[in-house]
């Protein structure tokens, strides 16, 4: 019997990896929807609270650092290294201003009254943001060891499984990310 | 072409409409949650965009559709699901809550 034809970007490893995260975060999306079925008032009034530009700010943070670590492999792969470095430089510069947006956002929502015990809203929605923060934060670690080891002249057109490994899973993170801002942000 | 010899913009041409794809589709989210605010109709055209959004991350960016057969399952799955679920509580809100009451 024939293996199923496709290639595995990256490497296996990253992509249980990412089955985790997506199975972390579908348990967290279930979390919230029964919570809005039960409470549906308090997810309406409940987001109209948050600060939708900072929402927006960490949307297209997310989207263009997405874009750049792309663009990075891409070049990677045509074998423009030092276009590619450039690139992921460019990634991790606009991945940083998450947790900068993050700790703005979290100031802003305190001087609202918007903290961990506001209710069920407020609870939820630390919980993922919170969450996804953190997996945020091991991307940008991931992001500042790929760097270096493409610095150090680690990757190469015919290698660059480790650069791919990274760009998925902050592509990963990503989506997740869209679908936390379409919940908790646009759907008012 | 052998990639080799592509020029950076070739390379980038594509990836460079997706994310101006998603910047369209971020404005469009927000203008649509502004001028729907609380109508029923905003949880489908939420779970259209997010579904949109991700299939351009996951075409583009993460190239799936030259991935194994499992990993394009897994993803697309995922972009499917959340909207899906979005719009199963919009029209089955009150019973999931009876169904999810202890």
């Amino acid at each position: 019997m024939a293996a199923p034809s496709g290639r595995i970007p990256g490497n296996k490893g990253i992509w249980v990896g990412i089955c985790c995260e997506f199975v972390e975060f579908l348990v967290l999306f279930v979390v919230y929807f029964v919570a809005r079925a039960h409470f549906p008032e308090a997810f309406e009034k409940g987001a109209e609270g948050l600060s939708t530009t900072l929402g927006t700010v960490i949307t297209l943070v997310m989207i263009s650092s997405s874009f750049c670590i792309a663009c990075s492999t891409a070049l990677m792969r045509a074998g423009r290294r030092s276009a590619s470095i450039a690139w992921l430089v460019g990634g991790l510069l606009l991945a940083l201003g998450y947790p900068l947006a993050k700790i703005l956002e979290i100031q802003w929502n305190l001087a609202h009254g918007i903290d961990g015990q506001a209710g069920i809203f407020s609870g939820v929605y630390y919980y993922l943001t919170f969450n996804h923060m953190v997996h945020a934060v091991w991307g940008i670690l991931g992001i500042l060891w790929v760097l270096a080891r493409h610095l150090a002249g680690g990757y190469s057109a015919d290698d660059y499984s480790g650069l791919e490994a990274l760009a998925c899973y902050w592509h990963a993170t990503d989506i997740i990310w869209l679908v936390i801002f379409s919940f908790f942000y646009v759907l008012v | 072409m052998n990639d080799m010899h592509r020029n950076s913009g070739a390379v980038l041409a594509p990836l460079v409409k997706t994310w101006l794809g998603l910047l369209a589709l971020t404005g469009l989210s927000l203008l649509l949650g502004h001028v729907l605010h609380g109508e029923a109709g905003l949880q489908w055209v939420v779970a259209v965009v997010l579904w949109l959004k991700g299939w351009l991350v996951i075409r583009h960016f993460i190239e799936a559709d030259s991935a194994h057969p499992l990993i394009r399952r897994v993803l697309y799955g995922f972009i499917t699901i959340t909207p899906a679920l979005l719009l199963v509580t919009a029209l089955f809100g009150r019973q999931l809550a009876r169904m999810t009451t202890l």
